[in-house]
Parts: C-alpha cells; structure tokens; sequence
C-alpha cells in the first residue's frame, strides 16, 4: 500500500497510460476524436461525484518526448479527416487553441470554407492564379531579378519568389518569433507556407530551423488553452494538460504542485481572485496605509502623520502647530474640552468617525486572518521534520520486520496532516473574502452573510480540533512507534478518517452552499481530492490494489472502526450536506442563532466579525498559540 | 540584396515613373525625395488635391525590400483623414505589423506611390485624423515606423 502521496503520483502515471490507451484508439481511425467525451467514457460510473463540477478531473503529464506525440495525434486527426496538409491542419489547431473538439463542431456547423476563413488561411482552392509554371525563368518580384526556375519556389498560395528570397523573409520572420504564422511574400496574400517547403528552404541553416519546429513544438502548449507548462523554477521541461475542469492543483513529476488556472502554488480552498488578491495585499504596504488613515492626521503645516494619544479634540504637532483632530484644519491653541475658538466643523465629525471605524475594522479582519493562516503555514513547517523523522523510522521498521507490521497507517495520517494544514491556511484567506463587506457584497444580504460565516466557522473550527488531535498524537508517536499500541494506532486511524469526512464536508459547503449561491460571475475552486478519491480515482483500468469507492481503508482494520468525537467516519454514500442551499441555510441558522449568542454574552467586540476565544479549543497542542495582540 | 534592388526599382522608375510623380533627388541612394501632384479627378467629380503638389520622403533600410521604407511627407502634408500634419501615413501597406497584408516584399515604391494618389483621390473631405494635435506632439520626430497602427477603415 502506498501512501497518499504515492497514490497521487501513481494516479498520473496510470492517468497517462490511460490517455495513451484511449488516444492510440481514435488515431486508428475512429470517427470520434473528440477527446473530453471519449474521456468521459471511460470515466462511467467510476467515481460518484460529490460536488457541482461535473465531471472528475484528470491531468496528463507531458514531458519532452510525449509533446511530440500528443502533437502529432491531434495533428493526425485533423489531417485525415479533413484531407489537408499538416500545416494546414496545424494552423487550424492553432487558432482553435489545439481544440478538436471545437474545430470539428465548427466544420460540422459552418461547412470548410467558413472553417478555412475564420483561421485565415487561403486553401487551395481560393482565387489566387498560379504562376506560370512552364517558363524557364521566373521574375523575382522582391529582388527584381530574373531566375531560373529551378532556384525558386512557389507556395500553395500560388505566389513565387527566388528561393534567396524566401530564406532571407523566412530569417526575418523567425528570427522576430513569428515562426507559427510565416506568411507569404505576396501583396495581402498572408497565407501559411507550408512546412515542408520552409524546411527544405532552410535546410542549410541549422540554427534557424531549430528555433522554427521548436517553436512549432510549443504551440500545442502555449496555444492551447488545457495545457499548462510547469511552472517549476528552473524550469524541468514539462508540461501538463487537464481534461475537463480546468479548476484542479496538479502535480508534476518535478514535485511541484500548482493550480492550473492561474499557474500559482496551489491555494484551495481560495479562488484564484481571492488568492491574488491576497498575495497582493499581503506584498504592498496597504494594511500600514490603512492603519495611517485610520489613526493619524497630516500636520497642515509640516506633513507628518500625527497620531492622537488622549485628550481633546486640539492636537498640537511635534512641530508646534495646532490643529483640529475632527477636520485637520490648522486653528489657534484657544480652547475648552469641547470647543476650539474660532473654529467650527461639527458637521465632518460623524462622517469621519465613521471612516475610521470601517478602517480600522478592516485593519483588525485583516490582522484575524493573517495571523491564523500564518500559524498554519509556520505549525505545517514544523511538522516537516517530524514527518520525516517519522518516515525514516518507518521505513526503517518496515525494512526490517517486512512482513511482520504495516505501518502505513502511519504514513497516511502524516500525508494526510501536511495538506490539511495547507487547506486550513488558505481557508482563512478564503474566509477573509468570503465574508469580508468587499468580494460580494452586491450578492450576499449581511444576514446571509451572517449565516454562512457561522456555518463556515463551525466546520473549520471542528476540523482544526480534529487536526491539533492528529498532530498531537504523531508528535507523540517516535516513542511509542515501535510498539504500535493498538490503542494508539486506532485513534490515529480516526482521526485520519475524521479530518477526510470533515473536509469532504467543508468544500461541499464552500462549493454548493457558498460560492454555488452567488449568480453574478462564476467563483471555481479546486476540488478536495479525499483519500479515497485518489485510490479510486486510479483504479480506472486494471488497477486492482487499490480500494475502490467507500472510505479509507487500512490494511489490518476494518473500515471506520470506532467513531470518536461526533463525526462519522465512513463516508455515507450520500453526502449530507449536499442538500439544496435553502435548506442547508436553515439548518445553519438553527445552529448558528444559539452559538452568536453566546458569543455576545461573553463579551466579545460585537462588530463586524466574531472573534473566538480559543482558536482551537481543547487542543493541547502548543503550537498554536497565538493571540491576535 | 538592399542595393541591388533599390538600383533595379530606380532604372524601372527612370525608364517608368508612376502618374503624376517625379523623383526630386536619390542622393544617397538610401533617401529618395519625390514630387507628388495632387490627382485630377476623385471619386464624385474633380479631387480635392487637383491643384496642390506635395513632397514625400522615403528612406530604405538595410533590411529593404523584406522590411517595409519609411514614407512620409514632408509637411505641409495633405489635410486627409489618414494623413497626421507631421507627415505620417497611417495605411497598411506601409506595415508589416498589419495581420493580413501589409508590406510584402513584391511591392515597389512607385506602387505605394499608385496607392497613396488613390487614397488622396477617394478623399471626400479634407480633415484630419482624429487627435492629429496630441499625435504629433507624442511622435515628434520619431519615425512612423515605430508607431502601433490600427488599421480600421477598409474603404480607401
């Protein structure tokens, strides 16, 4: 049994194995290269789906050697069944983004001359009329020159030049990196030359050549709308293509994990709005420039902030000037408690209290979430090297009693541990948005909003007790591993089982009730890809190791044996959860009414959010200690 | 490759030159200087220009003729919707940034010389490009070369 990672890194060798399968099928002539249909097919019935993205995602990892060859499928069909040249085939794969799908509907819909227009290509049967070809020498019309038939070329277009100047207007156009659209010389001709004859024109020039298929190679990534290249620094040369939803966080084989719709590091359950949003908030300086219109007045004489530490409203500047805190206009040191003589500007004061008070709420929101994200980023860091010390005694143990115990129950929970506390980071800078007044608020009533935050809160609150349980209980392993306590054992399996139910739990709230709510403009994150998931995810074909469909499973125990804590953790075949929003709000108001309560009566700020006490409470872990002050 | 056909296009414009064009100077062989008289008749009845003459320069470059010259003319240029005051010529085939067309190494001088008497001539007004003030002021004495044109109107 591998572990999870392993599973996930096997999943993509399977994936591509599967995709070879299925693409060396269709090139053999099936009528249906429609690749995202035939890639459903084979799906059938293989995973039940929990949320609203339909289908399941899956990636094919595309090296080097593989570029050429899903290039030269896609190619092939077009090719045959359109009867064209490759670089005709090619042009149009290009400008339909290396789509076939999408390529063919529009051949099926508006006939081939239409198909050929929209690309721009000038197919052979267009007007153009051909050179005489009979004549044993042919006016160049860019050099001017007359030469023998021989040293010229003509395009499909029916335009000839002298082979001398073709190379020198191919050299030109390559080497200002327009090698996937070379056009011909004619007067607004802008044909595509086709490939073949670019290549024995260049023949003599190597490094040309080169750079023209190289770039010719990269279209099928860098035109093409599902295929990513990985953004590993340096890069390791791979690419990755996603059929179906592009929303997902693969992994390439350099080990590096990225979302596939914005190529950044993989930040479910944020959106990528929210994920760059944030990495910009966190890299200006806009929290202390916030915290200055918040706190601070400009001097009207000398500029600097002024901070106010107490008293009445006349604030006097380190450099003297006198001022009035409610309006910042300059004014004379006369005056009481309430007044400043002379001067009068009562009407400004509510306004601008009230612009502080937003400011500095949103300093404070901000601050929240920082900080919690923070400790789950800095508590995941610290785990590392537990887990890796833990892993080497695993293999360690395995190694030499090989037959005797199987720890991988270990190894799942470690694996297990790592992303969930990458999950919980993000889910505060998802949270931070989510119910933040910004993102949404034309969508989302106070009171819904008010809702959803508490139904959100809740899961994540349960899942962070559930992960502080499981981190505690691995730190305290290395001791007790070699004897295995059964005891020990059983609770670590639990809790491994309880954080996948709680998670599948959490995204089916995030992506159903949360973000499925909103109507103006569609928000996509990333799926959670449960264990499970990804066991049976790779028992598409053949694959008969792994378990197929219900929970976790571990070797030696049966499934989900004795709950602890309130979840349940066999996964019911129906999620829960997974009711219309309507009534899941419901049920969250039910939940929610007594919990805000409660938080009022023990005195907490009563503004925009609720702060909460503890953040993990009855964690004895001490690592998460971390007060927002 | 540049001179030798710059030579072959001037012996074709001596032994040929296009309607109402005269060469004033190809000194060095690089810059030309052409006179352009205004054509006779437009498109509804006797042109606009019938009585104006204007002087062009045109500048080759190594990379001639796979690069497209620099044309332009020399103020006082003709008040025309393509045509901004400091001489600039906004048309397509004095680009090869243009998609489809543009320069193409089968056009010569005395071609684009045919094309811009056929834009003065289809000219139902004289106005400028729309910013011409602003243009000119950003360009100074740039060449057009290095402006982005944005080729919209088909009809001239």
């Amino acid at each position: 049994m591998g572990t999870p990672h392993d599973c996930g890194a096997y999943s993509v060798e399977r994936m591509m194995e599967d995709m070879y399968d299925y693409d060396s099928g269709y090139s053999e002539g099936e009528e249906e290269p429609s690749s995202d249909e035939a890639g459903m097919d084979f799906l059938d019935g293989e995973c039940t789906t929990r949320t609203h993205h339909a289908q399941p995602t899956r990636w094919l990892l595309i090296d080097a050697k593989k570029l050429l060859q899903v290039q030269e499928e896609a190619l092939a069909s077009v090719m045959a069944i359109l009867g064209c040249s490759r670089s005709t085939a090619r042009s149009l794969l290009m400008h339909f983004r290396w789509n076939t799908e999408t390529l063919f509907g529009m051949m099926a819909e508006r006939g081939l001359d239409d198909l050929y227009r929209a690309a721009r290509i000038t197919s052979r049967s267009a007007k153009t009329p051909l050179a005489p070809c009979d004549a044993a020498e042919l006016a160049c019309a860019a050099c001017l020159c007359d030469v023998a038939r021989p040293d010229a070329t003509q395009m499909a277009c029916g335009h000839a030049f002298c082979n001398d100047c073709w190379r020198q207007h191919l050299a030109v156009q390559i080497s200002e990196g327009r090698s996937r659209r070379l056009v011909c010389m004619g007067v607004r001709c802008g044909a595509v030359c086709d490939e073949e004859q670019v290549r024995q024109l260049l023949a003599g020039e190597a490094a040309l050549l080169a750079r023209y298929e190289r770039s010719l190679l990269e279209s099928y990534v860098e035109d093409n709308a599902m295929t990513r290249w990985c953004p590993s620094v340096p890069h390791c040369g791979n690419a990755v293509r996603v059929d179906g939803e592009p929303h997902c966080e693969p992994e390439c084989s350099c080990g590096v994990r990225f979302c596939f719709s914005c190529t950044e590091e993989p930040h479910s359950p944020c959106t990528c709005e929210m994920w760059k949003r944030w990495k910009v908030k966190c890299h200006d300086d806009s929290e202390t420039k916030n915290w200055l219109t918040a706190n601070t007045k400009a001097c009207p004489k000398c500029g600097k902030p002024v901070e106010k530490n107490g008293g009445c409203n006349l604030v006097v500047c380190m450099c003297g000037q006198a001022f009035c805190w409610l309006c910042g206009e300059s004014t004379g040191r006369e005056h009481t408690w309430t007044s400043i003589s002379g001067h009068s500007c009562g009407r400004y004061s509510e306004e601008t209290s009230a612009r502080v008070d937003e400011a500095q709420r949103n300093v404070k929101r901000y601050t929240h979430y920082h900080l919690r994200r923070e400790a789950h980023m800095s508590s995941q860091k610290l785990e590392a090297p537990v887990k890796a010390k833990l892993q080497a005694s695993i293999d360690k143990l395995e190694k030499n009693q090989s037959t005797l115990k199987d720890y991988s129950w270990l190894s799942t929970a470690l694996e297990q541990l790592f992303h969930v506390r990458r999950i919980l980071g993000y889910s505060y800078v998802f949270a931070f948005y989510m119910f933040g007044n910004d993102m949404f608020r034309e969508e989302v009533t106070p009171a819904q909003n008010a809702l959803n935050q508490n139904l959100f809160e809740d899961q994540q609150q349960q899942l962070e007790g559930e992960v502080e349980r499981l981190s505690m209980m691995t730190e305290m392993t290395p001791d007790r591993i070699m004897e295995a306590e059964d005891a020990l054992r059983l609770d670590v399996i639990n809790s491994t089982v309880n954080i996948d139910t709680r998670l599948v739990r959490l995204y089916e709230l995030l992506e159903n009730d949360l973000l499925g709510a909103l109507t103006l403009g569609c928000h996509y994150i990333s799926p959670y890809k449960g264990q499970s998931q990804l066991r049976s995810g790779g028992g598409v074909h053949g694959l008969s190791t792994a378990a197929v469909g219900g929970s976790l499973e571990f070797p030696g125990l049966g499934t989900g044996a004795g709950p602890s804590g309130d979840g349940d953790p066999t996964r019911p075949a129906s999620p829960p959860v997974q009711a219309a929003t309507a009534a899941g709000v419901a049920r969250a108001a039910a939940r929610a009414v007594p919990r805000q309560t409660q938080g009022l009566g023990q005195g907490s700020t009563g503004s925009g959010h609720r702060e909460r006490a503890a953040l993990v409470p009855g964690s004895p872990s001490k690592r998460m200690r971390h007060d927002p002050r | 490759m540049c001179m030798r056909r710059i030579q072959a296009e001037l012996s074709d414009w001596l032994l040929d030159p296009p309607e109402g064009c005269c060469l004033e100077s190809f000194e060095p062989l690089m810059e030309w200087v052409i006179i352009m008289a205004g054509p006779e008749s437009g498109a509804y009845g006797p042109s606009l220009y019938r009585d104006d003459t204007f002087r062009m320069s045109v500048k080759f470059s190594e990379g001639y003729p796979l690069e497209p010259p620099e044309v332009l003319f020399i103020p006082p240029s003709p008040v025309h919707v393509h045509i901004y005051s400091n001489g600039h010529i906004c048309l397509d085939i004095l680009s090869d940034q243009s998609r489809n067309g543009g320069w193409s190494p089968a056009l010569t001088i005395s071609k684009v010389c045919l094309s811009l008497r056929s834009m003065l001539a289809s000219s139902t007004e004289k106005k400028r490009p729309p910013g011409d003030l602003e243009y000119c002021l950003r360009t100074r004495n740039r060449s057009p070369r290095e402006t982005r044109w944005e080729f919209h109107d088909t009809t001239v």
